[in-house]
């Protein structure tokens, strides 16, 4: 007995030295950091893998971080939602919006020294129709492509489309060259500012510069992405100089803050997380049920439990960066008295059990639903939480809508129309507003070419979501850059890449 | 001993069929798969409908299964859906890295335990055997995770050898190599010390029980050559084998400390397969892993029953 005491203190003493560390300040601002002074290579920690590195044919945001790179579309938008030329130095939207027609640059050649012609443009833009094209719906409305000359293509529509220049203007709709298609995903050839070099997935990615670009070749000379799965090391490598680049989450920017050798970029996520509710469930279809709920959750609690206070609360489907947002939170804003008297109107004074199915992938909407359940409690909902993979969260809740509650926040479009469009009855989404409400407004802005009525009707569309209540809307995330002091020229774009083109470093 | 390693190869080949196929149909039952995570959240039924047709996911398991077999046949693994890279080339990839780990950590956990192993159980009760038995609490019940991120921040960060991350060739630079997998073998070293620790020193004791060896201290036989050269030798079989089983454990087992480490190990590659529903990537691995498995538990055994006559009998009348 004697000895097993002997052990077990012994056994505490020998994890003495670990948690006497634990007390230590656990960081030691920038004392052993050296900013370099040529330094040319930027590295890159990422948490995850590209998904390919074809961007026509898949749909993972770690994919386009890295081709918008190699590959380039006819059109950008800047920070600032204000579209720049790019491989289409002119264009010319037609009076009835159903053409508009480009001017190319012809002194454009891929990486494998191809001059790249209107033919291309064709090829690529007709790529996005094929079924592996996870964005082949938003290029329907596309029905032809004249090409004038080399340098010069008219792409026509079935119905009138006011936002056709934006369709160009995404990290997908880039121009590929014909010869190259079949190993894109393995081996990008495109033509923008950097080259591919090597990928070995789950380990690095390298970039290089392309001295033929014809905007001239950018100041960084080497890009090095590395897969660094886990947050706490890649917040370490910033801190010791091994990364320039790494995204984060709210919580880890605090020990980093003070650190002078790092510098942070926020900047509002062009999203909206959001409580998806499965209209077909019988508790869900009535709306006073819904508007009990949105009344009942507090939103400031959940930015500052899960994001530490980084993320807008908004009381609408449109981002709060949006050029057309409204601010609707007080129209159905945190009053428990209310939500109570809501429920019980509805006919549920003693509340109800609900699924409410969360994304364990992703942290940030498990734990935004944790607090949600926490809050709904309140008001007797008692919400049986299941966490399931991805790929499970994809069949169920977006495939086969088996699920009743869910959160999730679908990155953004540049036109409202295209972000908002999930609402219509009949788009087959899984938080479609499936009573038809949605339906007028949305139709109304498909065929509306006038730029005040357009912005009316989305305006117009946010107070009904506020008011109705098909998804109770959260926040509008930040997202938050650490990066090496020195590093300059950071922005993140509307279409949620960032260009490598502008970066150097001071 | 020949047919003795026949009937272990052929049952083998046996394990190694009955997992890919339990594999296959394990992802088969699993929601979600490939094409509907290629599509992501902007696709139509219609077309999720028909890129299903198109990468044959909508065969039944055994159609898919068989599919796959044909082109297995052709020694073509398939390539994975995910990176679009061959599965055999993205196996090899990871060899060094998961090698590299599963053989420092032992012969660091080897090492230790058969150290203090045979102290404790020669003074048992003693200062040594007090401190072996405290490691073994603590090597099992600290988890990995835990501990890497401790070693990140307390000695990567603070020294300059140590990378706080990735993988460095040793074809690149050696002792950027040994650099880059020291810690992470260290963490994995612990974790498997207390058990082989345990392992080691049950059997010394066991062994110096033995009448012979009574027998050689009657005779008055140096100490040492009484505890190493026939304690010892005695004490091995059981260690070893622990050893060898733990080795083939780690080769799909250190994916906590891959990630911790940003190592391109294979249990990362096993996590990514599942996750992405990736088949033909998952069966790859799986059979891998189940392959080294078993032929590692057959040398294990075939050398234990080298040095020992005993075993080596018996197994052949089994």
């Amino acid at each position: 007995m004697k000895k097993r005491i002997l052990t077990g203190i012994i056994a505490l003493l020998l994890l003495l030295p670990l948690t006497g560390c634990g007390s230590k300040p656990t960081t030691d601002p920038g004392s052993s950091f050296v900013i370099p002074t040529d330094k040319t290579v930027l590295n890159v920690a990422s948490m995850v893998d590209p998904e390919g590195l074809d961007p026509q044919k898949t749909s993972a945001t770690s994919t386009y971080e890295v081709t918008t790179n190699i590959f380039e579309s006819l059109v950008t938008y800047d920070e600032n939602w204000n579209v720049q030329p790019r491989l289409a130095k002119d264009w010319t939207v037609a009076e009835d919006c159903m053409s508009i027609t480009f001017k190319l640059r012809d002194d454009v050649k891929f990486h494998n020294g191809r001059q790249m012609t209107a033919e291309d443009v064709k090829f690529s833009i007709e790529r996005l129709h094929e079924d592996d094209s996870p964005k082949k719906k938003y290029y329907k409305n596309i029905v032809d492509c004249v090409i004038e000359d080399d340098f010069t293509i008219t792409f026509k529509t079935e119905t009138p489309d006011p936002v056709l220049l934006t369709s160009f203007a995404y990290p997908w709709s880039v121009v590929v060259p014909k010869e190259c298609v079949d190993t894109l995903k393995t081996n990008p050839v495109g033509t923008g500012c950097f080259k591919f070099v090597e990928w070995t997935p789950q380990q690095d990615l390298k970039l290089t510069a392309n001295e033929d670009y014809y905007d001239g070749a950018p100041r960084i000379a080497n890009v090095h992405f590395q897969i660094v799965p886990d947050a706490t090391t890649a917040m370490v490598g910033i801190m010791d100089g091994s990364f320039d680049l790494v995204e984060v989450s709210g919580y880890s920017v605090d020990p980093i803050k003070d650190n002078k050798g790092v510098s942070i970029y926020s900047k509002g996520v062009n999203a909206v997380a959001v409580l998806g509710m499965n209209l077909d469930n019988e508790y869900l279809k009535n709306e006073k049920v819904r508007q009990a709920m949105a009344s009942a959750i507090d939103k400031d609690e959940i930015i500052n439990a899960t994001s530490d206070g980084f993320g807008d609360k908004v009381g609408s489907y449109l981002p709060s960066s949006a050029a057309e947002y409204i601010d609707t939170n007080d129209v159905m804003p945190y009053d428990l008295e209310k939500a109570k008297t809501l429920l019980a109107e509805a006919g549920y004074p003693d509340g109800f059990s609900i699924g409410l199915t969360l994304p364990k992938d992703y942290a940030t909407y498990t734990n935004i639903g944790q607090v949600i359940a926490d809050q709904l409690e309140k008001i007797n909902v008692h919400c049986k939480i299941e966490m399931v993979e991805w790929a499970e969260w994809m069949q169920n809740v977006y495939t086969d809508k088996k699920y009743d509650m869910t959160v999730m926040a679908n990155t953004g479009r540049l036109s409202a129309y295209d972000f908002i469009s999930r609402f219509n009855s009949a788009s087959g989404d899984y938080i479609s507003f499936k009573t038809g409400e949605a339906d007028e407004i949305l139709a109304k802005l498909k065929t509306e070419l006038d730029e005040t009525e357009r912005v009316k009707l989305v305006q117009e569309f946010q107070m009904l979501i506020a008011e109705k209540v098909p998804v109770v809307p959260i926040e509008s995330q930040l997202r938050l850059y650490a990066m090496n002091a020195s590093l300059k020229g950071f922005a993140v774009y509307p279409t949620e890449t960032t260009d490598y083109k502008y970066l150097y470093f001071e | 001993m020949l047919n003795y390693c026949i009937k272990r190869i052929y049952s083998a080949v046996i394990v190694v069929i009955v997992v890919s196929i339990i594999t296959f149909l394990m992802l088969s039952m699993v929601s979600g798969n490939a094409a509907i995570l290629a599509l992501g959240t902007d696709a139509t039924p219609e077309q999720l409908a028909a890129l299903e047709h198109e990468m044959g996911l909508d065969l039944p398991w055994y159609l898919q299964y068989f599919n796959w077999v044909k082109g297995l046949v052709r020694l073509d693994f398939g390539s994975s859906m995910l990176y679009g890279t061959d599965v055999l080339t993205l196996i090899i990839q990871r060899l060094p890295v998961t090698l590299s780990l599963a053989l420092f950590s032992m012969l660091m956990s080897l090492t230790v335990s058969f150290i203090l192993g045979t102290i404790s159980a020669v003074r048992k009760g003693g200062i040594v055997d007090i401190i072996c038995r405290s490691i073994m609490q603590l090597g099992t019940t600290i988890p990995g995770f835990w501990l890497s991120i401790i070693f990140i921040i307390y000695i990567a960060l603070r020294s300059p050898v140590f990378p706080i991350s990735g993988f460095v060739s040793p074809s690149e630079s050696f002792e950027g190599y040994l650099a880059s997998i020291f810690l992470p073998s260290l963490v994995l070293a612990i974790a498997e010390t207390g058990s082989m620790l345990r392992a080691v020193r049950t059997s010394m004791l066991q062994s110096l029980n033995q009448d012979y060896i009574i027998m050689a201290k009657v005779q008055g036989l140096p100490r040492w050559k009484i505890y190493i050269k026939y304690g010892l030798r005695g004490a091995l079989a059981a260690p070893l084998n622990v050893a060898g089983l733990k080795f083939a454990r780690l080769l799909g087992g250190t994916t906590i400390v891959e990630s911790v480490f940003s190592l391109p190990g294979l249990g990362r590659l096993v996590l990514v397969a599942v996750e992405q529903r990736d088949i033909f990537l998952l069966q790859g691995t799986a059979m891998f892993i189940t392959a080294s498995v078993v032929l590692i538990s057959l040398a294990v055994d075939i050398i234990t029953a080298l040095m020992n006559p005993r075993m080596r009998l018996e197994g052949e009348q089994s």
